[in-house]
């Protein structure tokens, strides 16, 4: 719950986002269910931006290193925080990933991305793992994921 | 987590001097020139077109204009921040109000009282300083990893504030 006392006066008269969408319980609303969207790790990510810049980059006169801030930023953003470097590890983990057909793709990207420590830190930063998957198949999966860490 | 690749559809308008044989690069081209680096509170912000979706369609003539309009279908890169998602952020600016991190160009305010008490404001380092682990310190560049808790949309932006009164949360690396 946003609480409404602790927000900086600036932010209190703006529309907020309905009230439904919560990542906690995987809430994510139409344009995002599992059918229209395809939740993306930050190493998926990381790769996929940097194609893109090195073919920008090919191209002769003006077009060449021309990218929004928007683009820039997230890039920067994405470097920082890659855990897996490389598509081959990217790869393994997407691989590893779906091999737990249980887990919804969210949460896939949630664990690669957060790269908990054990069971507990991975079912308290991502909630709606609570249910889905038992503690010991989770430690199993979050040690494969840490393997494959630089 | 906030990144995903999802489908979208962009009527795009074309000059009749394009109507040649490099009409498709022009359109690429144009949807690129007009989606990327844009907010919408819908679809979060478009990072990168990745692909578009062939047979391109055909245009159709906008009538007393001598304009085509070509509804084109592609696959997009976005970040769509979401209530309630665990993210981590990198540290922009310290106050004595809390702390404000980014995600890209996504800016997340931290209040104070969502910071734990046993962290301190130290107005002339600008941090936030462990009475526990005096090494521990909060300040700008360092990464944060935080909760989103609600999210302020408007026709070109998008901010968000958010936590780091939870186990797990706060200082990483």
């Amino acid at each position: 719950m946003l609480n409404r006392s602790r927000v900086p006066s600036g932010l209190r008269s703006v529309q907020l986002v309905p009230e439904q969408e919560d990542a906690a319980t995987l809430q994510l609303g139409e344009d995002f269910s599992s059918e229209k969207a395809q939740p993306l790790t930050i190493s998926e990510v990381a790769i996929l931006l940097s194609r893109k810049r090195d073919m920008m980059r090919d191209l002769e006169g003006p077009r060449a290193e021309e990218f929004s801030s928007v683009f820039k930023k997230f890039l920067e953003y994405v470097e920082r925080f890659d855990r897996y470097k490389g598509l081959e590890s990217a790869t393994n983990v997407r691989n590893l990933l779906q091999r737990y057909e249980s887990l919804d793709p969210f949460e896939m990207a949630c664990l690669a991305n957060l790269c908990p420590a054990d069971a507990e830190e991975a079912k308290t930063t991502i909630p709606s793992l609570k249910h889905k998957i038992d503690d010991s198949s989770l430690n199993q999966l979050l040690q494969d994921l840490a393997s494959f860490t630089h | 987590m906030g990144f995903f690749q999802v489908e979208l559809t962009k009527n795009v308008r074309v000059h009749p001097r394009h109507f040649h044989s490099k009409l498709k690069e022009t359109l690429i081209q144009t949807l690129m020139d007009e989606v990327e680096g844009t907010v919408s509170g819908r679809f979060g912000f478009v990072v990168s077109v990745l692909e578009v979706l062939q047979p391109l369609p055909k245009g159709i003539l906008r009538e007393g204009f001598g304009f085509a309009v070509y509804p084109l279908k592609y696959k997009a890169l976005v970040f769509r921040p979401f209530k309630g998602e665990v993210l981590d952020a990198v540290v922009t600016n310290v106050t004595r109000h809390g702390i404000f991190a980014q995600v890209g160009p996504l800016t997340i305010f931290v209040s104070r009282h969502q910071i734990p008490s046993d962290m301190t404001h130290d107005e002339e380092t600008a941090s936030y300083i462990s009475v526990v682990e005096k090494a521990e310190r909060i300040q700008r560049d360092s990464a944060i990893r935080l909760r989103v808790n609600g999210i302020k949309i408007d026709a070109s932006s998008f901010t968000a504030v958010g936590t780091i009164l939870d186990d797990y949360l706060g200082l990483i690396e």
